[in-house]
């Protein structure tokens, strides 16, 4: 891929303190992030794949830290920033972040009007009360909340949740980022909402040339927004490759078993494919592949030395024994092999 | 398209032995207002179903659309305004004597969308599994424990977890804890409200499958609540569809979900998010606009389009198809 290249991690860890006890939450990872794609971080929860993206925007937890690596930005290191005025001139303006949950992202006490007009005011080279408040409405326009000048006055209470997350996004948008991180940010939402919201961010990114980070548990949702998938187990990428290539010829059993698992595969009557087991403890030293005792199939290295990432294409690489060329030939799950003509079910 | 429907068109899903199908519940002609006077809110508009024994009936609409109230109205929480409910063809709403009060409360329970919120934090499993069965009967402390670790052995969890607190579990098991305190009443019709929206969905099939199995092995019906069509697809037998207090489509699973009329539903069906990404990029989402119906001259009524598919339009628009030239029908 010949695009340019707008945030760069480079062997990242990050490490909690809790109870005498050090977790390994971020495990080594590498990802690179081109200018104007919409890459979808993708995992269970507890894989690590919110704090992954609040490094970039030194939102860690206290008892959280990098212990190496570094999260290249415009030639910065992110990594190595302390100080929170320094933070300051990265978030919002140049990285911005929709949360989950819409009610609790919001200012109860301020009207709408006068949240984004902070956002503004602080990112922006506007002033003028006149200037600031025309840009308010146009922003609420964009995000496609009906009657701006009268709904710029209301309070977060008279919103509903989809209309909520809009001005969260917003707010958003006002900061002026060049990289928007959305944390689950349809998972509160009902499912005729939740696709239009991904309508306005795919809409959205186009005119304000957002790069967007997507992190999600649900692989059905990303296939929709997503230029590129990037699979997260146990704090570490197992699979990254382009949407195409993840869901019509996905590498990692861990793949495998997520889009397995996704209901619109199910069958009626048949029992839904689980994924058996839990996730690792990540205060315990990992060896072998993080996924191996989870994965009916594993093989005997899997278990002992952890597997390097095999390159399918330039742009798709998975973190399996299963690519070795040594490997025993095994096939993915039945379900999940003609994805592409799953729609013909439904339609 | 699917071909020829496996069950026949129109009927709920029988037992092998062909017997005709007993309606567990009756709901007719439902009305639930919050707030009196000038104020009152009409949640639940005239709403009339049956459900069969055995069967799993998916009520689906989006948030506010009152389909969590109906389920609220059948378990006795939210009192109704007009209609009536019956259950094994006894009235249960409004007045009702205190055996069959507590008949119902025993054989219907009910499980909850939020298992951090639905759980008491300050009391152990054991306690919150058994609490129902503390005001129905007199058990022996064995007798009771025993129930106890049944109910959590029906659900896959280890008798040991009865003396913890619901925050040591996670959210997967804390719905397996809420299951348990349905199950261990022995009821026979479980109400579901979007048991699996806050999980993940490695963990839904879990409790998608747990809940399969016990319908099997107890022979329990359920209604299941929920927002998104997919899931009701693969669990449901038959599917209404509410929005703003009516069920304005209702029909068996595939039938409904292949042959959907109803712009409402044909909006929850293109919202449904699919693993292909070539086909979901190019995909023109529909979004349901109510003012495209025309009902000051010529009101709706609750029409049979095929066999037990009913919708709620008026003549025109079964005429013309909802304004659109109908996909398959």
């Amino acid at each position: 891929m010949a695009q340019e290249i707008i945030l760069s991690v480079k062997d990242l860890n990050v490490k909690f303190r809790l109870r005498d006890q050090e977790l390994h939450a971020i495990r080594n990872v590498s990802l690179d992030v081109c200018k104007g794609e919409s890459l979808a971080i993708v995992g269970e929860s507890g894989s690590g794949k919110s704090v992954f993206t609040k490094t970039f925007m030194g939102l860690l937890d206290a008892n959280g830290f990098i212990s190496s690596g570094r999260i290249l930005y415009n030639g910065q290191d992110l990594a190595q920033l302390k100080k929170e005025k320094d933070w300051q001139k990265i978030r919002g303006g140049e990285i911005a972040m929709i949360m989950q949950d819409p009610m609790t992202s919001l200012n109860p006490l301020k009207s709408i009007g006068a949240q984004i007009a902070e956002a503004i005011r602080l990112h922006q080279e506007i002033q003028g009360a006149k200037e600031v408040q025309a840009r308010v409405i146009e922003y609420l326009k964009d995000v496609g909340i009906p009657e701006p000048e009268r709904r710029c006055r209301q309070f977060a209470h008279e919103f509903s949740g989809g209309m909520r997350q809009r001005v969260v996004i917003a707010i958003a948008l006002a900061c002026n980022p060049k990289i928007l991180i959305c944390d689950e940010p349809t998972t509160a939402l009902d499912v005729t909402i939740q696709a239009q919201i991904i309508d306005l961010l795919k809409e959205l990114k186009e005119k304000y040339h957002l790069t967007i980070v997507f992190i999600t548990h649900d692989l059905g949702v990303v296939a929709n927004i997503a230029d590129r998938v990037a699979v997260m187990y146990a704090g570490d990428f197992v699979e990254i490759g382009m949407a195409e290539e993840i869901f019509y010829d996905p590498k990692h059993p861990y793949t495998w078993a997520l889009l397995s698992s996704l209901p619109q595969l199910g069958q009626r009557g048949e029992e839904l494919f689980t994924i058996k087991g839990t996730p690792p403890s990540l205060f315990k030293k990992i060896t072998g592949d993080a996924f191996a005792p989870r994965n009916p199939r594993a093989l005997r290295i899997d278990y002992l030395q952890e597997p390097p990432y095999f390159e399918v294409s330039p742009t798709h690489k998975a973190k399996t024994w299963l690519l070795d060329p040594r490997a025993p030939k095994v096939d993915p799950p039945e379900a999940i092999r003609n994805l592409k003509n799953l729609e013909e079910v439904y339609r | 398209m699917s071909p020829d429907m496996k069950n026949g068109i129109g009927r709920p899903v029988e037992p092998e032995t062909g017997e005709k199908p007993q309606v567990l519940l009756d709901v007719q002609d439902l009305h639930v207002t919050f707030g009196k006077g000038k104020k009152a809110f009409e949640a639940v508009r005239g709403v009339s179903f049956q459900v069969y024994r055995g069967e799993t009936f998916g009520i689906v609409g989006e948030s506010g659309s009152g389909k969590t109230t109906i389920g609220r109205a059948i378990m006795r929480i939210h009192p109704t305004s007009g209609g009536s409910i019956y259950y094994k063809g006894e009235k249960i709403n409004g007045k009702i004597s205190r055996e069959l009060d507590r008949q119902v409360i025993k054989e219907i329970q009910m499980i909850f969308q939020d298992p951090m919120a639905s759980l008491n934090e300050r009391a152990k499993v054991d306690y919150i599994v058994s609490e129902g069965l503390m005001n129905q009967q007199k058990l022996s402390e064995e007798e009771r424990l025993k129930r106890v670790r049944q109910a959590l052995a029906d659900v896959g969890l280890l008798p040991e977890f009865s003396s913890r607190f619901p925050h040591e579990f996670s959210g997967g098991q804390r719905q397996r804890i809420g299951i348990a305190r349905a199950l261990i009443m022995e009821p026979e019709c479980i109400i579901a409200d979007e048991p699996i929206s806050a999980l993940d969905v490695s963990i839904r099939a879990q409790v998608l499958n747990l809940l399969a199995n016990l319908q099997k092995t107890k022979n329990i019906t359920y209604i299941f609540i929920a927002h998104d069509l997919s899931v009701m697809r693969y669990f449901t037998d038959r599917i209404a569809v509410v929005h703003k207090g009516r069920i304005v489509e209702l029909g068996e699973t595939e039938e409904l979900i292949t042959h959907a009329v109803h712009p409402y539903t044909r909006a929850l069906q293109s919202a449904i998010p699919m693993p292909d990404p070539v086909h979901e990029r190019t995909k023109k989402l529909t979004v349901y606009d109510p003012s495209i119906h025309d009902y000051d001259v010529n009101p709706p009524k609750w029409q049979e389009i095929r066999e037990g598919h009913f919708v709620l339009a008026n003549d025109r628009e079964i005429e013309d198809g909802f304004g659109q030239a109908s996909r398959s029908v």
